[in-house]
């Protein structure tokens, strides 16, 4: 049952004027002042223009939607129970923390650097902030439940993130700085496309009747990509000319077909296995934190 | 004035490519092929003719020797001069060639010759195998998000003493 919205006095205009005329006129220019004055008062227009800049910025397929979860968050910061009675718990405070951290994390996408970052430092401002009985700062339980959180909405196999996780990672008791905190959410969401990538490489390479693929197939392709990632140590250009090289459309039926060679068919592999040894091969690049 | 065949020395084609030859799978698009002159006495060269095989343009460079004084200077006669229109057609895979001298904007013919050699398909690729332009794409594009997070590893360490992964103080060491 929502509260009674209690209704703010509105500004009456000075009556005083001998035209009758004249009265009607002022009296109208001051309402539409009143109006104005009230919604910047009570920070609406504050509210709204900043409702419209993260439109703008994280330019969501669905706005109608982003901008209801968007005041959904808003609502979230005042007191729950306006003030009267016993405050949220802390377990709650902690989940409301998480989610609106999660909700900022989601707003660009990680390509889109620079609103990436910016929502990474909102994020962690909201995870630091120091409450009644919070220490401000960021500890490494509450990260790791962040990271784990993202791998698990995003929809990819435990499995499959769990090595990741492991590396980057904090002790329950550690204080995470920001670029700790940046590098560990970014890994996570690009982990989160490889994953998607390498679902939607499965795809092609599967068995249309069976949904398994071929495993000399599938292992041709992961030898490749590994191929590819043993960087040498040339400089930037040459390495990458590399791996255009080896990647190539070519390249990839060359091998291809002297995995498959004529030889009769071999153990399928699934889906699972196959994203499983593709993340494997982008979590050796990752850095642990220490 | 008649003609005559200068004796000419073709050396085996070089590939121009990236990385180990040996161990790259990838197929170059251009081979070099040099073309030397032993004989010293200076001669004006009107036509070159060859046969050609699969390869679908052709530039000749040249290397000229004027003067004692002047160090040698490389030219270049043609530029992708195309010999198949279609680079995955038959048409002009195996025709014999004449190129004559004034095709070339400049003075001279060639001593080295840069020999182009068209994408060949695998021949006779399996029908059950996936698309390949698809699978190279999805592949990149998983290269090139692993390259990134290889590239913006943090520096910022956490403060955190490791010994293999332990964080027993008493395995911590003081050197």
């Amino acid at each position: 049952m929502a509260t009674v919205e209690k209704r703010r006095p509105t500004v009456i205009p000075p009556a005083g004027f001998t035209d009758s005329g004249r009265q009607s006129v002022s009296q109208a220019a001051g309402a539409t002042e009143s109006e104005e004055d009230f919604l910047r008062q009570v920070g609406v227009t504050e509210m709204l223009r900043a409702a419209l800049l993260k439109v703008l910025e994280a330019r969501p397929e669905e706005p109608i939607a982003f901008l209801a979860h968007y005041f959904e968050n808003m609502g979230l910061r005042s007191p729950v129970n306006g003030g009267a009675g016993e405050p949220p718990g802390q377990l709650l405070l902690q989940q409301q923390r998480l989610g609106r951290a999660l909700w900022h994390l989601r707003l660009a996408h990680h390509s889109q650097r620079a609103a990436f970052n910016s929502n990474v430092t909102v994020a962690y401002e909201c995870l630091s902030a120091g409450g009644r009985r919070k220490r401000p700062g960021l500890d490494g339980r509450t990260y790791s439940e962040l990271l784990r959180r993202i791998c698990r909405d995003g929809r990819a196999p435990e499995e499959v993130v769990a090595p990741l996780l492991r590396k980057v990672q904090c002790r329950d008791h550690e204080a995470v700085p920001l670029s700790v905190f940046r590098a560990g959410t970014l890994t996570c969401f690009v982990l989160l496309e490889f994953v998607a990538r390498a679902g939607a490489l499965f795809q092609l390479l599967q068995d249309p009747a069976a949904a398994v693929a071929d495993r000399r197939v599938g292992q041709a392709v992961l030898d490749t990509l590994e191929g590819a990632l043993q960087a040498s140590d040339a400089a930037a250009p040459a390495r990458f000319l590399e791996a255009g090289s080896r990647l190539g459309p070519d390249s990839l039926a060359l091998a291809l077909d002297r995995a498959v060679g004529g030889r009769r068919p071999s153990a399928p592999m699934t889906r699972e296995e196959f994203l499983e040894r593709a993340a494997a091969l982008f979590i050796a690049k990752v850095k642990p934190v220490g | 004035m008649s003609r005559i065949l200068v004796p000419c020395h073709v050396k085996g084609t070089v590939a121009l490519q990236v990385g180990d030859v040996r161990t790259s799978q990838g197929r170059p698009g251009v081979l070099v092929i040099d073309v030397t002159f032993p004989s010293v006495a200076p001669f004006e060269l009107q036509e070159i003719t060859f046969k050609n095989y699969y390869t679908a343009f052709l530039s000749i460079r040249v290397r000229q020797h004027t003067s004692a004084h002047t160090t040698a200077k490389w030219l270049t006669c043609l530029r992708d001069y195309c010999l198949m229109p279609d680079p995955h057609s038959e048409e002009g895979a195996q025709e014999y060639v004449s190129l004559f001298k004034h095709q070339s904007p400049s003075m001279t013919f060639p001593k080295w010759l840069s020999h182009p050699v068209p994408c060949e398909q695998p021949a006779l690729l399996c029908e059950s195998l996936p698309d390949p332009s698809r699978v190279s794409s999805e592949v990149q594009q998983m290269w090139a998000l692993t390259e990134m997070i290889r590239a913006s590893h943090t520096s910022a360490r956490i403060g955190r003493f490791d010994v293999d992964g332990c964080y027993d103080l008493n395995l911590l060491s003081y050197t």
